[in-house]
């Protein structure tokens, strides 16, 4: 006989980010309420011979509690990662005075487009060269995702399942919503989760020669808009059942009430116009928080401001939100972190928590003209909804797969 | 970490170096070995377990006018799932999702990118090679291809990644949000893989480690009484660094079931971790099955031919069965099959005998 599924409440207790803004969460919403962008030649690589040159990278702050000889040998991705998921259990009370997880098993579910990409970079120019092999072996190790999730267990001290989810750019969406997954169902009761990415080379150039890039700034939802700009960031979520955080008297952020997810069949690259398969990922996402669509006040949006992208999305909403679209505030924040690929969909999930928490919205910056059809809807630099009830994070996909989050405002007596 | 479930394989699928279909992982006979020339082209490579792009059933798919530029890896993956989904009549797609287990992922195509960016400059890069690069691009082909518009996961991480998306189907199964899941493990070979594979000491002189590629594929759904085989339990979350770890983390995950005298498919053969199943699985009490052919390292499609070839050997007299899943660089894990004798089994046995 094929029972209910058991439906446990799912609450955030912690968060943390390293992104172009900011070495944390805090700074990094201040920076972005403030209206600024992180856009700024790239020098990580060698840029030349790309059409774009601008990008959004981040400084990374110190890891003091690492010996140098380890820290050498972690890859940015691992370091990106590490920071965050720090910070996310230490705002959750999880980390002891010297770093590390007081949850030792901790279930991870995290997503990456590239893992440690640069260091296979590395790898396979000095083959293709064909230079000797010494050294080689910490390259070819080191690279692949599985070791960053390695790198976050071994220094903040915990083990567990790992999930590392890469479906290109709603990857962290998925990581979330499927860590929220496994606490509904009541396989665990605590879960980190959240998404990195370290830019590359191989991102930068791939990115810029299917001519997805500007070369000014990163416009969304603009009619001038010309393209992404890239970035790099992490950020990370503590998900716990309601009971668990109550239970070792933890401070609810919020609550995680809506997840769904679909795939768009129509393009690997491109997604289909009318946004049917968006749609579909924020019906299924309301429809588990059991809201009506005008409880909505925010949305942090895909918007990766290339023409096509901004296209569907728009026509998503429009069909979506129907006359409400008007009142629910909208913004892309990769105008001013970038597009974070494997991160965005943690990283703007965050944004779209910390609005809930403070009531203030990011704005949509870089607009010289916006799209008529979300003109109303285009969040402007200051704006504050004091009675916001719930938000929703979107993310569309490389290879259509299709996410959105809804964030409720946590509520003892429901 | 043991998570139960109850998981009822309704179809299965394989494309491996021996064949198509999953009677190619039963047969007996001695697995060819090919090689791929090395990255400098000057010399061969190791030995490894090709698949023959060029079989019939492969070839139908490199017709699809989505699948004219794509990776191998997703043909056969193609292939592999269209054998499952063909196993079990009366799928609604709507209901229908995929998670894809990878390691490697789009090695060729990456390879081929960064060479070609390499040696013709950054703005000569190619926009047909860089969309395949991508990790996620052959689960959103075969999506597209079978018109499946359920959620689409690609999972990744060494061996293990295919109890994990087993364990993302599960739990999307159990949260009654899907009726069928179709999982996948696939890899492909590329001379940029086999170097690596030499860097980290796997394919050394004198190991008898063979690289290999293809796909395997199950389709499950919550299981129902009239279920015979199932997947009943899976241990995942035992990681290691070094090899006294990984000794370490193959007790852990093998005791963490908490039986013993448990039949055990063998699926470590030629990889370094080979010799530490049988010391665990001794030390268990275990027994170990499995005389089938090795069939090379393709990582979560290996995962994916043993889990097949395991269900294949479940009987009355051996109804359940434990697959460990030995991850070369990140963790071990396990699966428990069971067998379940069902009333239409029984009467469908007696007929067979009379």
């Amino acid at each position: 006989m094929i029972t209910n599924p058991p439906n446990h409440r799912v609450v955030v207790t912690g968060l943390g980010a390293v992104t172009p803004l900011g070495p944390d969460a805090g700074a990094t919403w201040r920076a972005l309420i403030a209206g600024r962008d992180a856009a700024a030649p790239v020098t990580l690589f060698d840029t030349s011979g790309c059409r774009a040159r601008m990008g959004a990278t981040a400084e990374l702050p110190p890891l003091p509690q690492i010996g140098a000889k380890k820290l050498s040998r972690l890859s940015r991705a691992s370091r990106l990662a590490i920071l965050a998921a720090q910070e996310a259990l230490c705002q959750s009370g999880l980390l002891d005075s010297v770093g590390r997880s007081l949850q030792k098993t901790l279930p991870l579910s995290v997503s990456t487009s590239a893992g440690g990409m640069a260091l296979g970079e590395d790898f396979v120019r000095r083959c293709l060269e064909g230079r000797k092999r010494a050294g080689q072996l910490f390259r070819a190790a080191r690279y692949q995702p599985q070791q960053q999730v390695l790198d976050l267990q071994e220094f903040l001290g915990f083990s567990g399942p790992a999930t590392i989810i890469a479906n290109a750019c709603a990857s962290g969406a998925n990581s979330v919503g499927q860590a929220a997954d496994w606490i509904r169902l009541g396989w665990n009761d605590c879960v980190l989760a959240g998404g990195y990415e370290a830019l590359t080379e191989l991102l930068y150039v791939g990115f810029d020669c299917i001519q997805a890039m500007t070369q000014e700034r990163c416009r969304p939802f603009d009619r001038k808009r010309s393209g992404l700009m890239m970035g790099e960031a992490s950020a990370f979520f503590v998900l716990e059942s309601e009971a668990h955080a109550r239970g070792r008297g933890a401070k609810i952020l919020c609550e995680l009430s809506g997840y769904g997810h679909g795939t768009d069949l129509h393009h690997l690259t491109q997604p289909e116009p009318a946004g049917e398969a968006l749609i579909r990922a924020m019906t299924g996402a309301l429809s588990q928080a059991r809201l009506p669509r005008n409880r909505i006040g925010y949305v942090n949006a895909h918007g990766t401001g290339t023409v096509l992208n901004d296209t569907a999305e728009g026509a998503a909403y429009q069909n979506f939100f129907q006359e409400d679209l008007s009142s629910v505030r909208i913004s892309s924040t990769k105008a001013a972190i970038g597009h974070t690929l494997g991160a965005a969909g943690s990283v703007e999930a965050m944004f779209g928590v910390q609005s809930l928490m403070t009531g203030e919205i990011p704005p949509q910056i870089n607009l010289l003209e916006p799209e008529p059809r979300l003109e109303k809807s285009l969040a402007r630099v200051g704006e504050r909804l004091s009675d916001l009830e719930a938000v929703m994070s979107v993310n569309l996909g490389f290879g259509g797969s299709n996410a959105a989050l809804v964030f409720s405002r946590y509520d003892s007596q429901m | 970490m043991i998570r139960k479930c109850n998981l009822a394989v309704c179809g299965r699928g394989a494309v491996t170096p021996r064949g198509i279909g999953v009677s190619s992982l039963l047969d007996r006979d001695a697995w060819k070995a090919g090689t791929i020339p090395s990255l400098a082209g000057k010399k061969e490579g190791p030995a490894v377990f090709r698949v023959d792009l060029h079989q019939d059933k492969l070839a139908q798919w490199q017709q699809h006018p989505r699948l004219r530029r794509v990776s191998p890896i997703t043909f056969f993956m193609m292939e592999a799932a269209q054998q499952a989904l063909d196993d079990s009549g009366g799928i609604d797609n709507n209901r229908l999702g995929i998670v894809v287990a990878l390691s490697g992922g789009c090695f060729v195509y990456m390879r081929r990118f960064f060479q070609d960016m390499l040696r013709e400059g950054r703005r000569f890069a190619s926009p047909l090679l860089f969309p395949e690069t991508v990790y996620n691009a052959p689960a959103s082909h075969v999506a597209s291809v079978l018109k499946i518009p359920g959620p689409c996961y690609s999972v990744v991480g060494d061996g293990s990644a295919w109890v994990t998306a087993i364990a993302t189907a599960a739990c999307w199964l159990e949260l009654g949000q899907l009726e069928h899941v179709l999982v996948l493990g696939a890899e492909e070979l590329d001379a940029v893989a086999l170097e690596a594979f030499q860097a980290v000491g796997w394919s050394k002189k004198g190991r008898p480690f063979v690289a290999a590629e293809g796909a395997g594929a199950l389709l499950l759904r919550r299981s129902r009484s009239a279920d015979r085989t199932r997947i009943t339990a899976m241990a995942e979350g035992f990681t290691y660094r070094n090899k006294a770890q990984a000794r370490r983390a193959a007790s852990e995950c093998l005791k963490s079931f908490g039986d013993s005298d448990v039949h055990f498919h063998r699926s470590a053969q030629n990889t370094w971790l080979g010799s530490i199943e049988e010391e665990t699985i001794r030390r268990q009490g275990g027994i170990c099955e499995g005389d089938l052919p090795y069939c090379g390292e393709a990582f979560s499609a290996s995962a994916a031919w043993h889990t097949v070839r395991a269900l294949s050997s479940l009987s009355p007299e051996r109804s359940e069965l434990r697959v460990p899943v030995w991850g070369l660089n990140e963790q071990i894990s396990a699966l428990h099959l069971s067998l379940t004798e069902t009333e239409s089994s029984r009467v469908g046995s007696r007929e067979a005998i009379a």
